[in-house]
């Protein structure tokens, strides 16, 4: 083995290079100049592609805009409707029913109209809502959609807890500012998010206050 | 086949490989002269002015992960004054954002909310937008306007420069200059006659999927009123917040898990 390793050490430097010539770059964006996508330094093809988008997208500013089309954007807890939507399915976490359609959840009010509650932990729906964003935690991926996130199941997907310290590009509907010991955070149900400004645009960190 | 040859050609092609690789690149630049001429003019009006401002419409394009090309677009005004100030808004309904820079550093209000943040900067526009860039990631639309040689500047990695002729833009007669470059591809148009303004930008992120594109439409200038210093100097708005600036964490490979410390940070 040793004899034959020796034999063939010069094709050590071909290999290294051949090697190097394969740690296939992928170039950060640069927008908005020129001078900018010249700078961006080419890095290996990161491992996670879903947090590339979200960063690209964080970038781009569009977030406000973008989940205009989404239909949990229209929703939050308080506002009420006469009608539920069609398509909607039941659910339930434990005893307590909701009825779901994509990402908004509700329950019948005492006057016969349907009021929009925060996503329950717990529950299983069969479909992820529109819009859902991808969110990497080590070997986990959450999606995140409707101020919720969610977590694949065998039958669906559920409602988990916030992971902590996870950026989002954009808070919950409703999601409502709040001053604890002289730090700003937005809360939206039991989940409390820090921003922070990141590539030029405020983003979301899950957090304890 | 012959071992000893083997091992020669491929000691030869490998050392090649090495050469090409290790050698310093210089790019051939074929730039037509008058796309030259015209660019020349452009940076040199532009240079005369000790400030500038501007108002332009600028238009992102967003791919999604389907590959649907969106755009969305937004109002940016702009003033500058070389070397070392920067002031820039830009404006949706939906978002508006404003950043001051004054020489020692970059502060970002997000309106909106209510949220502002700051970092420290060198007392250079070029270098402070780089670092801006490289530490930061933060991209201002436009940028390459307020660098010192915006000509050296914007050809810096320019392969091919050919000249299109004169097209409208926003009612104005411009020359249409396009620029070839390995990463991107970019488009300009220069106002025809005594007053060679750019009037339209457009950038071709040739490297991601579906080539999304950056389109600048400058709609005023103005290159003679002095800007007061106070234009470049943050206030913070009325129960507006500190928040922190964070460095940028969205190349190799970092999972959205940020690493934040999960107690009260301190308000800066």
């Amino acid at each position: 083995m040793k004899a034959a390793l020796q034999e063939h050490t010069w094709l050590i430097l071909p290999a290294m290079l051949a090697a190097l010539c394969a740690l296939v770059p992928a170039a950060r964006a640069g927008w908005g100049s020129v001078r900018a996508s010249n700078r961006s330094e080419y890095r290996p093809e990161p491992v996670h592609r879903e947090a590339e988008r979200v960063a690209d997208r964080r970038r781009l500013d569009i977030e406000a805009e973008r989940r205009h089309a989404f239909y949990w954007a229209g929703f939050q807890p308080g506002l009420a409707v006469g009608v539920l939507p069609p398509g909607y399915v039941q659910a339930s976490v434990g005893a307590t029913g909701y009825y779901y359609y994509n990402g908004v959840y509700f329950q019948p009010t005492t006057t016969g109209s349907y009021a929009v509650v925060a996503p329950p932990v717990g529950v299983i729906v069969p479909q992820l809502p529109d819009g859902a964003d991808p969110v990497v935690v080590g070997p986990t991926t959450y999606y995140y959609a409707g101020g919720a996130f969610y977590v694949q199941q065998p039958t669906g997907f559920a409602v988990t807890p916030a992971p902590l310290g996870v950026t989002v590009t954009g808070l919950p509907p409703g999601a409502a500012p709040v001053t604890i010991n002289g730090v700003v955070y937005f809360v939206a149900g039991s989940t409390y998010f820090l921003p922070v400004m990141q590539g030029g645009v405020t983003v979301y960190v899950t957090a304890h206050p | 086949m012959n071992t000893k040859r083997l091992k020669r050609s491929l000691i030869i092609a490998g050392s090649t490989v090495l050469a090409t690789w290790a050698a310093p690149g210089q790019p051939q630049t074929n730039i037509a002269p008058e796309a030259d001429r015209v660019l020349s003019a452009a940076c040199q009006y532009l240079a005369q002015a000790p400030y500038f401002g501007l108002n332009a419409e600028v238009w992102r394009e967003h791919v999604t992960a389907s590959g649907q090309k969106l755009q969305f677009s937004r109002r940016v005004s702009m003033e500058v004054k070389r070397p070392n100030r920067l002031h820039m808004e830009i404006a949706s309904p939906h978002s508006q954002r404003g950043f001051w820079y004054d020489g020692k550093s970059l502060t970002i209000l997000d309106r909106e909310p209510g949220l502002f943040s700051m970092a420290a900067m060198p007392n250079a526009l070029d270098a402070a937008l780089d670092k801006a860039h490289d530490q930061f990631g933060i991209d201002l639309p436009l940028a390459d306007l307020a660098v010192s040689d915006p000509c050296k500047n914007a050809t810096a990695k320019v392969l091919k420069g050919a000249y299109y002729g004169l097209s409208p833009v926003l009612g104005i007669n411009c020359h249409h200059l396009a620029f070839i470059q390995e990463n991107v591809d970019w488009q300009i148009w220069i106002e025809d006659g005594p007053h060679p303004l750019i009037r339209k930008l457009v950038i071709t992120h040739k490297n991601e999927q579906a080539m999304p594109e950056f389109t600048a439409l400058i709609t005023d200038w103005d290159l003679t009123d002095r800007i007061a210093e106070s234009d470049f100097a943050f206030e913070a708005p009325r129960g507006a917040s500190k928040i922190e600036m964070l460095p940028d964490q969205a190349t190799g490979g970092e999972s959205s898990q940020m690493h934040l410390p999960l107690t009260n940070p301190k308000n800066k």
